[in-house]
């Protein structure tokens, strides 16, 4: 039966030759939105090593002393960061807030801003970040160990002094993650021309920027402890801490945000200190990747673009086809096919199109796969799988938008009264 | 001789005589004028110059600088300019017709107030010098950019947008009125029409003299700080002036620093270079042209191959009717215009189902599609010009003929007597 | 061998009703060579239809070969058709994207467990049977009409079925190319045994055949 058909098309095939066509290109054109398409999703499902759900960015805004609202009188305008520090505890006591803590400046997930660190030894030079925050950071943002365990190591190690430092410091000097535990490192800060000694006391979780970037060389450090913050003015509320809440799930809900921000604005107006904004962490995960997402939603609406042409040319195609051939189909009825071999018969014609230029598809994908135009990425992604996905998942599709575009002229086909058909011309 | 007339006459009968055939290369039309489309008006929002972003042809972007070690040359910092560095070396160009510096905090909004606390709303704010208003073209709706003397004392004046201008005091005629911006009074000096988000570089709610706001600070011997730097092109000089010129300025500034020293990279960037390579355009533009054409290529020739398929199944019908034809005299090129124009009409109607249709779609899935685009401003008509409809006109013609020639040079092919007697 | 009893055929549309068939009883016994006659538009190709399976007669039945049909469903109508009967057209209906073989092959495509080289032998075997092995690998358009008709042939017995239809074998034929395919046609009735109907506007070959109905406005008039 397939070996008839085959011989039928290919007797046909000038008649075949513009859908045919038509089918490589878009073959092609799928196979490789195919794999940019699983290129990103591999991307975008790799951990991230921290977590956001309920966790809002709290902005806190100084009065300027030239401002008419400036308080001279208040109490701690000598030594500001107190009124900070009471700000800290009121949030950390309010009932709907499971956890508050605080970053310096230069680290905020999804947001870049950096302080450069490299690490080095061992002949390897690695370029990364210093990242200074308070041992609730690591609460906040319920960062793992690199074994898996909770944020209580990693807490416990920066109040001893130690550092912490990421998976793939780790696993680039020591081979493995957890070797590195208890490890000495060289580091360069950013800004000093000398490196320094570190204790490593615990490694934590590969951590990245956002869903679609790599893994960095990091590592954190104890921003000091309150005695310590307490000796800097206010000022560098501006720009220098960041604070985080992480909000207890039964009170992250639109309406109650809503009110636990009025309620702080005024709980939060201490000395000259305001609160400015709570914004969820989700609005600058929103922002970072919206270029990201509005790339792949290119990337949808042209391949589905491509599948409705496709749908488009197969509907055409054989609807003519099957007009032109109403007296074969009779004939074939009357030498015995049954309608429902007739119908079959048809959408296997559709298939046998797409079996026909598989192999010129992915002979031009593998063209372009030397030719080094694929998705570039970071992932360490088997080639292997990436083929065989795209392939899959182009040809899957392809196949049923094809069988869609002839179900309609095959089934009209297939109702056709033999007499009827035998006697058009 | 048959007239123009009467081919769409008949052309108009047999797309009614093939209802699915016409639907089919209708649709298909559509769809790919539709996708084009929406391409070229993102691209057109994106790239061409329109109020206030005027001369963006001319206009050069150093957003960054990277700051090494003088001795070895480690990497020390990535991060905006300084003002010493802008004051030192980007001020004075010469091959520059205005040079401005902006300080743009894109995380947090700020908090504007009306003096009597009843009105706030959060606003976006750029903080930048008088040369800001040479360099781009803002419609003001009433009074003036800040004066030089304002900016100059760092006076805090501040113009306003109009919808901010409504939402603090209900109206646009607020010219010396005062608000507080994070608690300090502004002066109103002027109100501009709204800005859309496509101009990027000019976009914000307030302007505000850089010398009032609180960027001033700066690090890594100044060439590190939170500018940006914009140079509109002086005319009679190109980009390769400015580039020579900038460096030429930036290794005197380096000479007299002690440890450090600053290096723009492949900076400045063009608008389009800037456009296309986001934040590192270290692409070249002629190879993102080259991406735009294969895709737009694509975009055009499969609706082609498919519209050529249906055309040909409907010549092939027809073929007595064309050997009819040249019997009483028709030549080739004659039957062969006739199965073009044909095949305009539908293009034509494909075309302009396709012009409304993207529209719809932008109008419609703009928030889904290009949320960063076109979600938060409206597309203005402004933007989208005579330009378009020529454009749409040009694609349709291209695709007409990448679909009708085939099928119309095989419909003249059979010999007059065959085709007669089939 | 087919039992016709009476046959009605209405074709009804919203307006007209036309009766195409009228209280025929007919029966063709094994090994008849029978022909239909009658003037264009009298029921005789309906009546060829409604024996071949094709179409379902309004009121009446039809039994053939011992099977009564009213009953079948479109899959064992099928299977029936391509199991017991062969049929050759005016008009050849030959697939013209095929080649002879292919189109010789195609009944035997349609039933379950053929291999491929038993088609291909089978179809070499009719071919031959018909004179037409030189031109097996020919396509239709590249042949005469009485090859065509042959080809036609060729196809309708190589499923050995016991009956032969044929609506006006010779129609689209010049005399020459008629007489052979008559020839054929006699040769598969006397040598093979098959039951062959046959509808014809040529009183010579109708004269040839072993019986004669004749039909006029949907009757059988003896």
């Amino acid at each position: 039966m397939i070996a008839s058909m085959i011989r039928q098309m290919w007797n046909e095939r000038k008649a075949n030759v513009l859908i045919l066509l038509e089918l490589l290109v878009v073959f092609s054109c799928l196979l490789y939105a195919a794999d940019y398409l699983y290129v990103k999703y591999k991307e975008y499902k790799q951990p991230l090593g921290f977590d956001i759900s309920h966790v809002y960015k709290v902005w806190l805004g100084v009065v300027p002393e030239t401002s008419a609202d400036y308080d001279t009188t208040a109490v701690h305008t000598t030594n500001g960061m107190d009124d900070f520090f009471t700000i800290v505890d009121r949030l950390e006591k309010d009932s709907r807030v499971e956890t508050v803590g605080y970053t310096s400046g230069n680290h905020f997930h999804y947001m870049y801003f950096n302080r450069f660190a490299t690490f080095h030894g061992k002949g390897l030079k690695r370029y990364g970040y210093v990242r200074d925050v308070d041992p609730s950071y690591f609460r906040v943002f319920k960062v793992k160990t690199a074994d898996g365990q909770s944020w209580e190591k990693l807490e416990k190690t920066l109040e001893n002094n130690g550092i912490v430092v990421t998976s793939s410091v780790a696993k680039a000097y020591y081979g493995s993650p957890v070797e590195g535990r208890g490890k000495d490192i060289w580091i360069t800060n950013q800004g000093d021309a000398d490196s320094i000694v570190y204790h490593i006391g615990e490694v934590c979780e590969p951590q990245r920027y956002q869903e679609f970037s790599s893994y960095d060389y990091a590592y954190y450090r104890n921003l000091g402890g309150r005695d310590e913050l307490k000796k800097y003015g206010i000022e560098i509320l501006s720009g220098n801490i960041n604070l985080f809440v992480r909000m207890k799930p039964s009170a992250d809900k639109p309406e109650l945000m809503q009110q636990f921000r009025k309620d702080m604005e005024q709980q939060l107006r201490l000395g000259n200190i305001y609160l400015s904004d709570v914004t969820p962490m989700s609005y600058y995960r929103e922002e970072v990747l919206r270029s990201a997402l509005d790339n792949i939603r290119l990337y949808v609406v042209g391949v589905c673009f491509l599948l409705f042409n496709v749908l488009l040319g197969v509907v055409g195609t054989f609807w003519f086809r099957a007009r032109q051939r109403i007296p074969e189909i009779g004939l074939r009825m009357a030498v015995g096919a049954s309608r429902s071999v007739i119908f079959i018969q048809l959408i296997g014609e559709g298939l046998m199109l797409l079996a026909v230029v598989t192999l010129p598809a992915l002979l031009i994908y593998a063209n372009l796969a030397q030719l080094d135009v694929l998705t570039a990425t970071s992932m360490d992604l088997s080639m292997v799988d990436r083929l065989v996905y795209s392939f899959l998942m182009a040809f899957l599709t392809l196949a049923m938008m094809i069988v869609a575009g002839i179900v309609f002229p095959a089934k009209q086909a297939a109702r056709l009264n033999p007499t009827e058909a035998l006697k058009d011309e | 001789m048959p007239s123009i007339n009467s081919y769409i006459k008949q052309s108009w009968r047999l797309l009614r005589q093939n209802r699915l055939a016409a639907l089919l290369s209708i649709l298909g039309t559509a769809l790919a004028i539709c996708m084009i489309m929406v391409f070229v008006i993102l691209f057109i929002a994106n790239t061409a110059a329109f109020k206030p972003e005027s001369h963006r042809a001319d206009t050069y972007y150093v957003t960054y600088v990277k700051t090494e070690g003088k001795a070895d040359g480690r990497r020390i910092a990535m991060t905006g300019l300084g003002l010493p560095f802008i004051k030192e070396c980007f001020y004075p160009l010469q091959s520059a017709e205005a040079v401005t510096a902006v300080v743009r905090d894109i995380w947090q909004k700020q908090i504007l107030l009306s003096m009597d606390g009843r009105n706030t709303v959060t606003a976006s704010i750029l903080e930048t010098d008088t040369a800001f208003w040479h360099v781009y073209n803002f419609d003001f709706v009433a009074g003036n950019p800040f004066s030089k003397a304002t900016f100059e004392s760092g006076l805090h004046e501040a113009v306003i947008s109009e919808k901010m201008a409504r939402s603090i005091f209900g109206t646009e005629q607020v010219v010396g009125k005062e608000l507080k911006i994070n608690f300090q009074v502004y002066r109103v000096c002027g109100v501009v029409k709204d800005v859309s988000r496509f101009a990027d570089k000019a976009w914000a709610d307030v302007w505000i003299p850089y010398t009032a706001g609180t960027h001033l600070f700066y690090n890594m011997e100044g060439i590190g700080g939170s500018f940006e730097c914009y140079m509109l092109l002086k005319k009679g000089h190109n980009r390769e002036d400015l580039q020579q010129e900038l460096l030429k300025r930036i290794d005197n500034f380096n000479a007299g620093l002690s440890d450090v020293r600053a290096n723009i990279l492949h900076q400045p960037f063009s608008h389009l270079e800037k456009w296309m390579g986001g934040e590192n355009s270290e692409v070249s533009v002629g190879k993102v042209f080259l991406r735009f054409g294969v895709i737009a290529f694509i975009i055009l020739l499969v609706p082609a191959l498919n519209i050529s398929g249906i055309i040909l199944a409907w010549t092939r019908k027809r073929i007595p009717e064309f050997a009819l034809r040249q019997a009483y005299g028709a030549t080739r090129q004659r039957i062969m215009s006739q199965v073009l124009l044909e095949n305009l009409l539908v293009t034509l109607i494909g075309g302009l189902l396709g012009f409304i249709l993207s529209y719809l779609a932008l109008a419609c899935m703009g928030d889904w599609l290009m949320i960063t685009s076109l979600g938060q401003e409206q597309l203005s008509l402004q933007m989208v010009n005579g330009w378009v409809f020529i454009a749409v006109f040009i694609l349709c013609l291209l695709l007409n003929l990448l679909s009708a020639v085939f099928p119309a040079w095989k419909a003249t092919r059979q010999q007059i007597s065959e085709a007669l007697n089939s | 061998m087919i039992t016709l009893t009476n046959l009605e055929k209405v074709y009804r549309t919203k307006e007209i009703e036309t009766v195409a068939l009228e209280n025929v009883n007919l029966t063709v016994d094994k090994g008849e060579f029978l022909s239909i006659m009658g003037p264009s538009g009298c029921g005789k190709s309906t009546l060829l239809n409604i024996m071949g399976l094709l179409d379902q007669p309004t009121r009446g039945t039809v039994e053939i070969a011992g099977v009564q049909t009213a009953s079948m469903d479109d899959k064992q109508l099928a299977a029936f058709r391509n199991k017991t009967l062969g049929f050759v057209f005016q008009s050849f209906h030959l697939i013209n994207s095929l080649n002879v073989l292919d189109n010789v092959e195609l009944p035997l495509l349609y039933r379950p467990h053929v291999s491929a080289k038993e088609r291909r032998e089978a179809a070499i075997a009719v071919l031959e049977k018909v004179g037409l092995s030189h031109r097996m690998r020919h396509f239709p358009t590249q042949l005469s009409g009485g090859q065509c008709q042959r080809v036609a042939i060729a196809r309708a017995i190589i499923g050995n079925p016991e009956i032969i239809l044929a609506d006006e074998p010779t129609g689209n034929l010049d005399s020459k190319m008629g007489a052979e395919v008559m020839e054929i046609l006699h040769k598969l009735n006397q040598e093979d045994g098959r039951t062959i109907v046959m509808v014809t506007h040529n009183e010579n070959q109708a004269k040839q055949t072993s019986r004669i109905v004749h039909f006029f406005d949907g009757r059988q008039i003896q």
